[in-house]
């Protein structure tokens, strides 16, 4: 997998909030769901231009790893590690947003406890939420998948 | 920074429900069991998640004063 799929994989799920709050149009972010899905290849320029603050903490944590931030293990970092850390951490605005709410911007692993459509019930920490499965149509119920805001992103 | 706006549960018919974001009301469906007056979490017209009062009355807040809203 390239990186641009890779970082689009976990930062799709975040594009919904950004429609919301008209940082980008409905029919834009329509567009990149189906060109991923697709296999279509999707531009760098174009995706740094919308996750601006996901851009700039990789930048910085392609820095402090010595390599371009356009590298594949910086982005993989990224989503696996330093995302999670930076909420943790309360860092880079996360200090201002209460836990149940941080809760789904984190990558969490979860159990899939339902399959209805599209839709799946997973269950984490005693918690249950519903997250789409358009990024992993083959989830099904006792399988475990990493889940970012209302999206199953990658089975485990 | 990303983080999702909670609505409060208004109205609730079966499974679907109305949602009062203060600027305005949606339709939604859920396949959980809300009360009236709870808040959720909603993505694609679907509750996504429960949210604590608390919480939830600090993220609009923080919303607002950030100035951005579920308005679309």
């Amino acid at each position: 997998m390239k990186a641009e799929e890779y970082f689009f994989m976990y930062a799709f799920p975040c594009a919904h909030i950004i429609v919301e709050r008209r940082g980008m149009s409905e029919e834009e972010h329509e567009k990149l769901k189906k060109d991923f899905l697709e296999g279509k290849r999707l531009e760098k320029e174009r995706l740094e231009k919308i996750f601006t603050a996901a851009f700039r903490r990789i930048k910085k944590l392609a820095e402090r790893m010595g390599r371009d931030y356009w590298d594949f293990e910086v982005i993989k970092e990224y989503w696996d590690k330093e995302h999670n850390r930076l909420i943790d951490n309360n860092e880079d605005g996360y200090e201002k947003i209460s836990e149940s709410l941080k809760d789904l911007c984190r990558i969490i692993v979860a159990e899939v406890v339902k399959k209805i459509d599209n839709k799946l019930i997973v269950r984490y920490n005693g918690e249950e939420r519903l997250v789409f499965s358009d990024l992993v149509p083959e989830a099904k119920v006792g399988d475990r998948v990493r889940i970012h805001y209302a999206y199953a992103v990658e089975k485990v | 920074m990303c983080f999702a706006i909670p609505g409060k549960v208004v109205e609730i018919n079966g499974n679907e429900l109305v949602v009062d974001y203060g600027v305005e009301k949606r339709r939604v469906q859920t396949f959980f069991d809300v009360k009236e007056g709870e808040y959720v979490v909603v993505s694609n017209k679907i509750v996504v998640k429960k949210v604590p009062q608390e919480d939830a009355l600090e993220a609009i807040k923080l919303a607002k004063e950030a100035g951005f809203s579920n308005e679309s």
